[in-house]
């Protein structure tokens, strides 16, 4: 099979990483402040997940639309993700009040990512081509945040005064997004999307960089490790282009862009970018090979089995904690039940339980060939 | 429908491609003019509190590129002491008042610490701001008559004013401050007596959560939204004017460790501070010129230079470029966001 036809294994136990991560972040009853979700401006660990998702989702495009685009399939995708979504929100916020209904959200992010990213497929399948993109995209973000604080007190972008809240309440009104823009902004709004397509296209450059490089091996027959270079190229393009990111409009404005993931700024897209090209780079080196070896086979098999159900694991997770943590009518919350039969490290215990647990379900599904697609 | 990868050899091809890219751009173009015209209108649409915390009467430049010119911001200047410690109401007078040069203080100062010296001090930020204001019609400087309001609870027993030099002697409590609002609505000036030289970080955080819980009594609206609070200029290093001033420091201490619920608060600060986020922000030429122009006969004619001409022996100089002198016309913050 030619090498660009090679399903990237690299990118499923990168996806895997991060669900192992992701519920496992989402099984924690008490985070502590650093890891919770900053408030504002800043970053903490629990920002860097959903933003690298993004970005493998990216990569994935990238390897999925590089032949061919369907725009009815993606049509319907992105009409699940969407209807799914809204779904999302009213199970885990427990509010189905349609005058109150949250539009935006995750789901509803992944689904304006495919739509777009699948347009732009139409215009260019080269790693050129999708690094302008990026660049287009970055500079068109980064300023619409600019010249918003220029408005705003102090020049300084806050929950006050942010083109999310403007936006995303002149598109869907106050009632229907996050907190009924009690929040001044929408972490999942219109102008985070376009942040979130910062993330993915950077993602898509490493993958159609990725694809040049794996034809080029075709020829040459040389092994894997004709991507590091061209992946550390991309990494610190990223990296450098997040650096201006924030300091063009410190040297035109005065005030830096923040790196933030509320208004998903593209320093922090594209930093973030960085880092899961380098992650990405990393299992490359060791999966992708021809001769992988069966420890590693075998070690990494759990990761490839949650990568190939990505979507199922993320979102289920995330909706049965939020059911498992919710009080119906009085009655104490499910997981407050079974948290004293946990023993003396419940936190500990009910993590690994839920870990083990998705990954047992994405195995079995996983051997049985079932993977949940939009 | 499956749109299969073209060849990409034919001229109509490239020109459709570069059709695409002109459209992409196009399409890019307008959601940028369209974001920001729609996030602008909101922006500029909403008036919020501005609280500018200074220490003394004199200080409020320092912080000028936060309220200058800005229709949207309420601006609440807190005025944490009286400034009755300076030496330019005492044996200083006479080295610091030109007559020939400069207005004479509404009150002969008679001493540090005296009730002269207070009201002096008090009425030349308050003809500083009218001054300004003439240039600004956003800066509040048309006053009424001043109301003294409080005296506000101190349950943790930090409001504590020590009238000498020898910081000895009776500690009076300095719970009650005096308001004057603008006839106009476009700001407020509130005068806190908290003891200048001694002010400490817990009584700036008195201070502000004061006027917080009890915005109507301080002239301001309870329903109108909040932009953040900034301080004046504190350097306890070289990187610039070293200005180490304890009363000062204590504003910033006060900004950078207690956390307000603010969306943001800020200090004016050196360049090169090393804080997560540090801002450059500029007063406009018109304005530093308002403050600090002088006659070429060596008259103090501008707001800072006249109302504030008697507290130098000459009178403030401002750096226009850079960071070598107290005021400034550039000026950096450090940030902190807390909402």
């Amino acid at each position: 099979m030619p090498g660009s036809r090679r399903r990237l294994v690299s990118l499923d136990a990168l996806r895997g990483t991060m669900l192992v991560a992701s519920v496992a972040s989402n099984s924690l009853m008490h985070a502590p402040e650093w890891y919770e979700h900053a408030r504002w401006a800043g970053v903490h660990g629990i920002d860097l997940i959903f933003p690298m998702f993004v970005t493998i989702t990216g990569i994935g495009l990238g390897f999925a639309l590089h032949r061919r685009v369907a725009p009815g399939t993606l049509a319907r995708r992105a009409a699940v993700l969407f209807a799914a979504g809204l779904l999302y929100n009213a199970v885990t916020q427990w509010a189905f009040d349609l005058g109150t209904w949250r539009i935006p959200g995750v789901l509803q992010l992944y689904a304006a990512v495919v739509v777009v990213m699948g347009l732009l497929h139409l215009l260019t399948r080269s790693w050129i081509g999708w690094a302008a993109i990026t660049l287009v995209l970055a500079t068109a973000h980064t300023v619409i945040l600019a010249a918003t604080a220029v408005s705003c007190p102090g020049g300084l972008l806050t929950p006050a005064c942010n083109p999310s809240g403007a936006i995303d309440q002149a598109l869907f009104s106050a009632s229907h997004i996050y907190r009924q823009g009690a929040a001044g902004h929408d972490p999942e709004g219109a102008i985070v999307v376009l942040g979130a397509l910062v993330s993915a296209s950077a993602g898509a450059t490493a993958a159609h960089l990725l694809l040049a490089v794996r034809e080029r091996v075709d020829t040459t027959g040389r092994s894997v490790a004709a991507a590091v270079v061209p992946l550390l190229c991309v990494a610190g393009a990223s990296a450098g282009m997040s650096w201006l990111a924030i300091q063009v409009p410190a040297w035109v404005t005065g005030t830096p862009m923040l790196v933030m993931k509320r208004l998903w700024t593209a320093p922090f897209a594209l930093a973030i970018a960085a880092g899961t090209i380098l992650l990405l780079l990393g299992w490359h080196l060791l999966l992708d090979r021809v001769n992988t070896g069966r420890v590693l086979q075998g070690a990494t098999y759990p990761l490839l089995a949650l990568g190939r159900n990505s979507l199922l694991v993320y979102f289920g997770s995330h909706l049965l904690t939020s059911l498992l943590r919710r009080d119906f009518g009085g009655t104490p919350a499910l997981l407050d039940r079974i948290w004293p039969v946990l023993g003396p490290q419940p936190q500990l215990a009910w993590s690994l339980l839920l870990v083990a647990g998705w990954t047992a379900l994405a195995v079995l599904l996983h051997r049985k060939k079932v993977y949940l697609r939009p | 429908m499956t749109v299969p990868q073209a060849p990409g050899n034919q001229p109509s091809r490239h020109v459709t491609r570069a059709l695409g890219w002109v459209a992409l751009l196009v399409v890019v173009t307008l959601t940028c003019v369209g974001a920001v015209t729609v996030a602008a209108a909101t922006a500029t649409g909403t008036e919020r509190i501005l609280y500018a915390l200074v220490p003394h009467p004199d200080d409020e430049f320092e912080l000028w590129s936060f309220v200058e010119d800005d229709a949207a911001t309420f601006p609440v200047f807190l005025v944490l002491t009286r400034g009755e410690q300076t030496q330019f109401c005492g044996r200083a007078f006479a080295k610091g008042w030109q007559p020939d040069l400069e207005p004479e203080p509404s009150t002969r100062p008679t001493g540090k610490w005296t009730g002269e010296c207070r009201t002096a001090r008090v009425d030349s930020l308050l003809s500083y701001m009218a001054g300004m204001s003439a240039e600004d019609p956003t800066i509040p400087g048309e006053f009424g008559t001043p109301r003294t309001v409080g005296p506000f609870p101190d349950e943790d027993g930090v409001t504590c004013r020590v009238n000498s030099a020898s910081r000895t002697g009776p500690c009076e409590g300095a719970r009650s401050a005096k308001v004057w609002e603008d006839v106009r609505g476009r700001g407020n000036v509130v005068f806190f007596d908290l003891g200048d030289g001694d002010l400490t970080e817990q009584e700036v955080t008195w201070a502000l959560r004061t006027v917080r819980r009890h915005p109507e009594e301080f002239g301001i609206d309870p329903a109108m939204p909040e932009a953040g609070a900034v301080g004046a200029f504190a350097s306890e290093h070289d990187g610039c004017f070293s200005y180490p001033h304890p009363d000062h420091v204590a504003v910033h201490r006060a900004l950078a460790n207690e956390s307000f619920g603010l969306p943001f608060q800020a200090a004016a600060t050196c360049a090169d501070v090393s804080a997560g986020t540090v801002v450059r922000r500029e007063v406009s030429q018109q304005a530093a010129t308002s403050a600090f122009a002088v006659d070429a006969d060596g008259t103090r004619t501008g707001a800072h230079t006249g109302s504030y001409g008697w507290l130098h022996e000459e009178y403030y100089p401002i750096d226009w470029d850079g960071q070598d002198e107290l005021f400034t016309r550039p000026q950096w913050f450090w940030v902190r966001y807390t909402p």
